[in-house]
């Protein structure tokens, strides 16, 4: 059978795997963080607006943009899973989330 | 959003950069990381930068709270000269929570970290405020 990418080493263990998935499929540790900011965000703020009313987007922008962060500085140990610009980007965009975050606080509000 | 809270946004907005970017760097310096932001020049280059600004924020918030409290409102026909307690009160105590903190964060932290630039930042903005409200309820001037 023939297979549109190279089947990963399972039996080198499961970090293995996703970095033999990752080589073979680049935008796969991209979708990984992707999905874990998404992740975050949605459900964070959807449970936040069920419980309270109302949902604070920049606060859980934030806080999804540092989870992913963490995420990719422990991926970035090892090699061949995320380059440098992703790093960066993820990076920037946890700066952004952090400065929306910050100046959509107005005088009184927690 | 009023000035106080608008440039104290800002000035967390800044700390949160330079915390992202600092741990992000030493993360990968105390792990061997294979891909470290450090090797990308823009980002050690941008939280030098705004280093740099928080650190110049420092001196100007001190030296406008100087200007500040040395300020003084001359005699009129009905009134005497003003402004005397506003050299003394805010100066002793600005200066005694500036000690206060200072000493704490050396026990804690020692007295060259990196972590300075948060303490700085800070007293800073302890500064700021407070030349900001003197100025409002002195002067009732338009600062929120």
């Amino acid at each position: 059978m023939t297979y549109l990418y190279a089947q990963p080493n399972l039996t080198s263990g499961i970090d293995q795997a996703i970095i033999s998935t990752g080589e073979s499929v680049p935008a796969f540790p991209i979708m990984i963080l992707f999905f874990i900011f998404t992740v975050v965000l949605l459900s964070g703020s959807s449970a936040q607006r069920r419980r309270t009313g109302t949902a604070d987007i920049p606060f859980w922008a934030v806080l999804a943009g540092i989870s992913t962060t963490l995420t990719a500085l422990v991926m970035n140990i090892g090699v061949g899973l995320l380059n440098l610009t992703t790093m960066v980007i993820v990076i920037s965009i946890t700066i952004l989330c952090g400065f929306w975050f910050f100046m959509s606080k107005v005088r009184g509000e927690q | 959003m009023g000035q106080i809270s608008f440039v104290t946004n800002m000035i967390m907005a800044a700390l949160f950069c330079i915390a992202i970017v600092g741990f992000a760097i030493n993360f990968g310096y105390d792990n061997n990381s294979s891909v470290n932001i450090a090797q990308d020049p823009d980002m050690p280059q941008l939280k030098s930068d705004i280093q740099t600004k928080v650190e110049l924020f420092y001196y100007d918030a001190n030296t406008s709270s100087d200007a500040m409290q040395k300020s003084t409102i001359s005699t009129q026909t009905e009134s005497t000269e003003g402004g005397t307690s506003f050299k003394v009160t805010p100066a002793n105590a600005l200066g005694t929570a500036g000690k206060l903190v200072t000493m704490g964060y050396k026990k804690i932290f020692g007295s060259d970290s990196g972590f300075g630039i948060f303490l700085t930042a800070l007293i800073a903005i302890l500064g700021f405020m407070s030349a900001l409200y003197i100025w409002k309820a002195w002067k009732a001037g338009g600062v929120d």
